[in-house]
């Protein structure tokens, strides 16, 4: 029978309060390469040190051939192992180094001769017995360690990122050396790395670690192409992920919602229901012209288009704000897509593939690595019930603060008001916070701030918001207006909206913002339900720039019954129905007035962005008083 | 274009030699070696002054038969006294101080931060508390006699924080993969030690020689305060004491053979140093750097 199976039961490893490893079983078959794949920080690292004996596990078995290692010293392993660092003695020449361990055996003077020059043959360095490890290149340095661990024929060899300290060019010439070295000698590799197309390319299987624990197991083509967490679709190659609804089966696929596009998924978990992810490779992406028929089919536009030489990569985002990519392989003909072309974006359904829903720690891991302060920043914040929950964080009547932190992609299909932050007359206040590519139904996709309670009746305390050193980019407020008088429909404010509540915005962006609602795309204000609040709103040394409302008065900002001023601000390519960048007036409740004031502005000081500016502040309302200080 | 200006492109030229720190360089260095200068000079004077130039002559190293280095029994007992303690003191302090180094790099407990900083305290006491204190220890609590074992073991109390910090700082830049490798090539824990990290720590240790050594030759408080009488008086005592006295040239050369004993043995350590670290991946200045830093 081949020897070196290795299988880790329960193995676990805590640093003081800090888990390394959180109780892992993997079973690594004699002869197999085995791969450890994970982000820095994952475990990998720990738990080949504890095969290798350099840390004594808090708990579980490490069986070698079966029996526990556990409580063995590393020296009396059966298993050797090549470090990062490659850790060559240097004060030993070549030879001395690889015979190292011989001697330690105490093998006969002969023989040790016979067998470091063979191994030495065997990696390509029987020239180079007499020399120093520091006349020799990285390269060769690593042959040297790999050469000083196999002449003890251990039936386990270590490797922790052995490539990692080479160029891209050595490390991909080492990889088949490895791999056919692996082969030759036949013992089993276990192989820690980050790399995950090192990780591809030379496992039998590999195992994706995060945060201490095993993700998935599973043969590079499986892992690959039948990723089973949000986190493995993710951390292995580029993949497209969305936050769909899952409705149920139907047929041989799951039918999903994303947004306001049905799409068929027939991978993956297709029994699931409820929020969860698709994931598409970008090599399974296909793009359309704009509007073309059929099924599983997204318009979009062109954000960027990357040459990476071998293949173009295109960047498009998606109606619903999701940004996919798309691979394409460079094979002479020219490039029909460039930047700004309006596509149709094709999903086939055999390619998408349906994932369990993550847990929220791990998207959030995906995302951003500042996961602690994050979810400290959630339990502070209220969570409101009802209608207009929201995924994102809320704050309802209590006071939220958040500096430096990014909300980015909190999409909810079902989030009422507030992809982003939903603030139900609390107090929210953000600096050096980026409110990214939220989305929402009703409206406020960033940020939605209203002194009202959750379920639309008058609350108390007045909403206040303030951001500074923010940004407010590429959120979507989906639904049109109602074409029924008596029903509410999509309100508006692709970024902000502001119903009855102070909103200052200082040195802050709001851009690429959609409202298809009937108020303002970029930023909304004004009481729009008819609780008779006013709405305050400053904007100053910032910008609302390319905000979009087809259905709405103002692209930039729209004011309707309220106070807006704008100081020392851009208010550049907004879309609108019929005010570009800023309408101001009462259209709503025949009895308010709207003020608005702007100075210091960069629509109107140039002479670019004169007319722009004239027809920004067209108020096309009777009953509104306008107070224009250029 | 002025000579004024000519003057100062030529001095202040941004790609030429930087001509103003060189010259304050030079002008440190003459500052720093003009008094040992004359003090061998002096050594070497065919008189009994030690101040006015009377012609040269070898009589203070040993023509005289009564005064000379060579022939007076109190200076070439000083010298004596002082290459002893030197000695003794590096046999005890740099193992005694590797060893400690070791550990506190290892220990990892709650009390490891404040012995770390306590290594210091040596350091940073004034010398004369240092040697009031170990006066009053070891005469009232150990009862140890005077002479040259206090002598030694107050110089090892104070040696080994130096030597500490050296061996530390290099086992830091070294750190655990060679011992965790020979480890794992199936060497013991203490085959570890022997053939990994000894090698890889001679370097740190030969600093620490030297580094010892200096200090013991040079200090003067702490061993004057344990000495027991004119038979352990060491070369820095007897220059002291004999100031008042009658001082002769003798004195000078007395402190030329020690300037150059010490820098005979620095040299040396240097070779053996380079030797030692000819193979090594770190920059092999850096045991020099280690001494130069901490040469007071």
């Amino acid at each position: 029978m081949k020897t070196g199976s290795v299988e880790l039961v329960q193995l676990r490893k805590e640093f003081g309060d800090v888990t390394a490893v959180d109780g892992i079983d993997v079973s690594i078959e004699a002869g197999e390469f085995f791969s450890l794949l994970g982000p820095s920080g994952c475990g990998k690292t720990t738990s080949l040190r504890l095969i290798a004996g350099f840390e004594r596990p808090t708990a579980g078995k490490i069986l070698l051939d079966g029996s526990d290692m556990a409580a063995t010293p590393p020296h009396r392993r059966k298993v050797n192992t090549v470090f990062q660092s490659y850790a060559l003695f240097p004060h030993l020449d070549v030879f001395d180094n690889v015979a190292f361990g011989l001697r330690r055996a105490r093998v006969k003077k002969a023989e040790i001769r016979e067998r470091v020059t063979r191994v030495l043959e065997a990696v390509h360095l029987g020239e180079y017995g007499k020399r120093k490890p520091s006349q020799l290149s990285g390269g060769q340095q690593q042959r040297v360690a790999l050469a000083r661990a196999l002449v003890l024929e251990p039936s386990v060899l270590l490797l922790d990122e052995p490539l990692g300290a080479l160029d891209a060019k050595l490390r991909k010439a080492l990889q088949l050396e490895l791999k056919s070295i692996q082969e030759r000698f036949g013992i089993t590799f276990v192989y820690v790395t980050h790399d995950q197309e090192e990780a591809l390319t030379m496992s039998d299987r590999i195992a994706v670690m995060s945060g201490g624990r095993v993700e998935q197991i599973a043969t590079p083509e499986a892992m690959y192409e039948e990723p089973q967490t949000v986190f493995v679709a993710d951390f292995l190659g580029v993949s497209n992920l969305m936050g769909v609804t899952a409705i149920g089966v139907d047929g041989n696929a799951c039918r999903t919602q994303l947004g306001e596009f049905s799409l068929r998924a027939c991978a993956g978990e297709i029994a699931q229901t409820g929020e969860t992810h698709v994931v598409i490779r970008p090599e399974r992406v296909v793009i359309e012209p704009y509007e073309a028929p059929g099924p599983n089919r997204v318009p979009g536009m062109i954000d960027r288009v990357v040459y990476h030489g071998a293949s173009d990569q295109l960047v498009v985002r998606l109606a619903t704000g999701d940004v996919v990519q798309a691979l394409f392989v460079n094979d002479g003909t020219p490039r029909e897509w460039s930047q700004g072309t309006a596509v149709q974006v094709h999903l086939p359904a055999e390619a998408l593939r349906v994932l369990p829903p993550a847990t929220g720690r791990r998207v959030l891991l995906l995302r951003r690595s500042r996961l602690p302060k994050t979810t400290r920043r959630r339990s502070k914040l209220g969570r409101p019930d009802g209608r207009f929950r929201s995924t994102a964080r809320l704050a309802r009547s209590s006071e939220g603060r958040c500096v430096h932190r990014d909300l980015l992609r909190c999409r909810s299909p079902s989030a009422g008001v507030g992809g982003g932050i939903a603030n139900f007359g609390g107090k929210v206040w953000l600096d050096k916070v980026k409110v990214n590519g939220n989305a929402a139904v009703l409206g406020g996709s960033g940020i939605a701030g209203a002194s009202i309670a959750p379920d639309f009746s008058p609350s108390s305390t007045v909403a206040s918001l303030t951001l500074r050193h923010s940004s407010m980019n590429g959120n979507q407020q989906t639904e049109g207006p109602s074409p029924d008088p008596n029903a509410m429909g999509g309100l508006g404010g692709g970024g902000i909206l502001n119903m009855d509540g102070l909103a200052t915005l200082d040195h802050t962006w709001v851009k690429a913002n959609t409202a298809q609602g009937f108020v303002g795309g970029g930023i909304a204000g004004g009481d729009y339900i008819g609780f008779g609040g006013q709405s305050t709103l400053s904007v100053s040394h910032g910008g609302v720039n390319d905000n979009v409302a087809p259905h709405a008065g103002g692209g930039g900002i729209q004011n309707l019954l309220g106070s807006a001023t704008v100081t020392h601000s851009e208010i550049d390519g907004n879309t609108s129905l019929n005010g570009g960048g800023i309408s101001s007036g009462n259209q709503g409740s025949p009895n308010g007035t709207a003020q608005l004031r702007v100075s210091h502005s960069g629509g109107l000081e140039h002479g670019h962005g004169r007319a722009r500016a004239e027809k920004a502040l067209r108020s096309p309302q009777t009953g509104s008083r306008t107070a224009v200080a250029p | 274009m002025s000579a004024v200006s000519r003057v100062r492109d030529w001095f202040a030229n941004p790609w030429g030699q930087p001509r103003l720190l060189g010259a304050f360089t030079w002008a440190y260095m003459v500052w720093s070696i003009v008094p040992v200068g004359i003090a061998i000079l002096f050594s070497f004077n065919n008189g009994r002054s030690r101040s006015v130039w009377q012609g040269f002559s070898t009589r203070w190293w040993w023509g005289d038969p009564n005064n000379s280095v060579l022939h007076d029994p109190t200076l070439r007992g000083a010298i004596e006294q002082s290459l002893k303690l030197a000695c003794l003191d590096m046999l005890v302090a740099v193992p005694i101080g590797v060893g400690l180094a070791i550990g506190l790099t290892r220990w990892r407990g709650y009390g490891a931060r404040p012995v770390n900083y306590l290594m210091l305290f040596p350091l940073v006491t004034p010398e004369i508390v240092m040697a009031v204190s170990l006066l009053l220890v070891f005469s009232l609590l150990y009862a140890i006699p005077l002479g040259t074992e206090a002598q030694t073991l107050g110089q090892v109390t104070f040696s080994i924080s130096y030597v500490v910090i050296i061996v530390r700082g290099r086992l830091l830049s070294i750190g655990p993969e060679y011992e965790e490798a020979a480890r794992d090539l199936g060497a013991s824990q203490l085959g570890a030690f022997r053939l990994a990290l000894l090698p890889l720590l001679w370097p740190a240790i030969f600093a620490s020689f030297i580094v010892v050594f200096a200090l013991s030759i040079d200090d003067f408080v702490v061993t004057d305060y344990l000495s027991a009488g004119q038979a352990t008086q060491t070369v820095p005592i007897l220059i002291y004491s004999s100031v008042r006295g009658t001082a002769t040239p003798a004195l000078n050369a007395v402190a030329t053979v020690m300037v150059i004993i010490t820098l005979l043995s620095v040299a040396l350590a240097y070779l053996v140093y380079r030797w030692s670290a000819r193979s090594q991946p770190v920059t092999s200045n850096s045991a020099l750097n280690e001494i130069a830093a901490l040469e007071v």
